[in-house]
């Protein structure tokens, strides 16, 4: 009689255990490979035998879409600029928000919580209203089709998401490490190189993260203030899906734009399971 | 050597609140101190200012009979044990004991001879390359004691450091830090809420309430000479009775009580007409009926509740509504119900101060 009981209890617990994961693992799967097959597919299309409605898949295979868009193009500029200004909107978000989320997150300042909320407003504002004043001002200051104006406007995008996360890694350290630290005899330097630094690392390379991937597929600012004369990946990207809507092109630059994303998240997924992570989530 | 720690009239503030109302105590070299009181009675912002993490309002901290208000905490010299430990959690053990010896820019040679020597003496041999949190709460709290005395401080000081241990490991660490300090002969401050560990840890007591020192007495003086009702009922059990001061009968004062008249010890020669009685519940003494001795205060009462513990037998009687409190040996067999006559002496019947 138990065994009775126990086989439409084991029944659900099966379908609970290993359908329902394989089953959200399939759409998750189906969601992040089906357009990336198919960009590849897109890509490698053979203008010669137009890939169209009955076929499954092309029926001519060729690496003509991504030679021509390296030739007739400045993709290789474009990406060196938006590697530079990725990089460099990167550091000086960096280098603004540590000092900035420091004194919010470790000091008695007051309205600290009315800051925190005008950091975020940035967020808030759509980007193509925000380019094109932005794009004004540079314009007026000399800075428009430079990539300092470019790098200007993608650490103001970025800057909140920096601020905000290193602001909370601040709150969230423990002062009586610090007090330790102090009460052994560290000075300033060796306080934040031995105890704030390797506290707020994780939350410093989830913000170095945001804001390069964020200026990496910007393309309101980038467009306004640098097209046509400094090019990124975004606004090459762009100029395939105007009116001359070219998918093969347009899956080329996609794939391109993706290398650095995927690197980083493989990147950002080794530091994230780091000691530091063990330390603060692990048993005290 | 070691060091003297004076503090003068402390005044500390948070906000609107006066969290210290003007703190004065003296710890002589190689003393070993506790400060005990409730939780926000103010003991761990005073530890805190004697490191030097916070500034007082008013007042003087003084190491040597030096002022050191302005000397900044890294250059005190004092070491501290924190409740959470505070390790560093991205450095191994050695590293973290090491961290001190570091600061100080002691020769490499001799910092790998002083941190072996202190992982020795904290019994964690063998444990240097692990990572705080792959140590046990004991195991943390040794590493924090190490990397304390490793850097030889003037002053070792101690914020509540057993209370995230279980009893008996609590318990055996007390006694480490009691016989590491004492080998070192450091002075020692240690802020604790438990009287159990008070009296057993420490030289001398400062019992504070509100931001004010209420007493400052060796164990032994603190527990059998409570000077007020406060003191008296937060070190071990006591009897707190209210009672009207009555005239001086020889060594002794009679006072009045709602358990009627005793005669009680005026130890800290008292004069309000207010006052408190202090008798411990191991004071009182289970008698024979008309059985009258010399020196000995008669309360009669019928046991409500008979409590065996193991170690002793607690009865609870009531005299006139007020509950008493006694503990006899434990092989006394007293029924609940019984009517039963306690003497207890007239010396340990004590005068306390009322709280206001």
């Amino acid at each position: 009689m138990p065994k009775m009981r126990k086989s439409p209890k084991s029944l659900s617990k099966k379908i609970l255990g290993f359908l329902l994961p394989s089953a959200i693992g399939l759409v998750l799967f189906a969601w992040i490979a089906v357009p990336l097959i198919m960009a590849v597919l897109w890509s490698l299309v053979n203008p010669d035998y137009p890939w169209s409605y009955p076929q499954l898949f092309p029926t001519n295979v060729s690496l003509f879409q991504w030679e021509y868009i390296f030739k007739y193009t400045n993709l290789v500029q474009s990406i060196l600029n938006s590697f530079f200004i990725a990089i460099m909107s990167m550091l000086v978000s960096f280098l603004l928000a540590l000092p900035t989320a420091y004194a919010i997150g470790r000091r008695n300042i007051k309205g600290k919580e009315t800051l925190k909320i005008i950091m975020l407003l940035p967020m808030a504002f759509p980007g193509m209203v925000m380019a094109m004043f932005l794009g004004r001002v540079l314009f007026m200051t000399g800075l428009s089709s430079t990539r300092i104006g470019i790098i200007i406007g993608h650490t103001l995008v970025g800057l909140p998401y920096m601020l905000r996360i290193l602001t909370v890694s601040f709150e969230s350290m423990q002062q009586d490490l610090i007090d330790a630290a102090d009460n052994l005899g560290a000075g300033a330097w060796t306080k934040f190189s031995e105890i704030y630094f390797p506290m707020i690392l994780p939350g410093l390379i989830a913000g170095c993260i945001f804001t390069f991937i964020t200026s990496m597929q910007e393309f309101n600012i980038a467009f306004i203030v640098g097209a046509p004369i400094v090019q990124t990946i975004p606004t090459i990207l762009y100029s395939y899906l105007g009116v001359n809507f070219l998918r093969t092109s347009a899956s080329v630059v996609a794939l391109i734009l993706l290398i650095p994303n995927i690197t980083l998240l493989f990147i950002t997924e080794r530091f994230l399971k780091t000691e530091y992570m063990g330390a603060a989530l692990g048993k005290m | 050597m070691a060091t003297s720690v004076s503090v003068n009239n402390v005044v500390k503030k948070f906000g609107n609140v006066t969290v210290l109302k003007g703190i004065s105590f003296h710890i002589e070299p190689g003393e070993f101190v506790t400060l005990l009181g409730p939780s926000g009675c103010g003991k761990t912002t005073i530890l805190r200012i004697i490191a030097g993490f916070l500034d007082p309002e008013e007042g003087q901290v003084l190491f040597n009979d030096k002022v050191v208000n302005n000397v900044k905490p890294n250059k005190r010299n004092t070491a501290m044990c924190f409740q959470s430990y505070a390790l560093f959690p991205n450095k191994t053990v050695y590293e973290n004991i090491r961290f001190g010896l570091r600061m100080r820019k002691v020769p490499s040679d001799e910092q790998r001879q002083r941190v072996e020597n202190a992982i020795a003496m904290v019994n964690l041999t063998g444990l240097g390359d692990r990572k705080p949190y792959e140590l046990s709460g004991g195991q943390q709290q040794r590493v924090a004691l190490a990397r304390a005395i490793v850097v030889n401080p003037d002053i070792l000081l101690f914020d509540e450091p057993l209370s995230n241990l279980d009893a008996k490991l609590r318990e055996r660490v007390r006694m480490e830090i009691r016989e590491v300090q004492k080998a070192m002969g450091i002075t020692t401050i240690y802020v604790t809420h438990d009287q159990a560990e008070a009296l057993s840890i420490s030289d001398n007591v400062i019992a504070m309430s509100n931001g004010t020192i209420v007493q400052k007495a060796s164990p032994r003086a603190i527990y059998d000479y409570p000077s007020t009702e406060f003191v008296a009922d937060h070190i071990g059990a006591a009897n707190i009775i209210p009672a009207e001061m009555g005239s001086a009968k020889g060594d002794f004062v009679e006072v009045n009580t709602p358990i009627g008249c005793l005669y009680a010890n005026n130890f800290h020669h008292i004069k309000d007409q207010k006052i408190a009685l202090c008798i411990r519940p191991e004071d009182l003494h289970p008698v024979l009926k008309k059985e009258r001795m010399e020196n000995m205060n008669i309360i009669t009462g019928k046991i409500r509740n008979a409590i065996y513990m193991g170690n002793q037998l607690d009865l609870f009687f009531l005299v006139n509504d007020y509950l008493i409190r006694a503990s006899v040996p434990k092989d006394y067999i007293i029924e609940e119900g019984a009517t039963i006559d306690f003497a207890i002496p007239r010396d340990k019947v004590l005068v306390v101060g009322c709280e206001k």
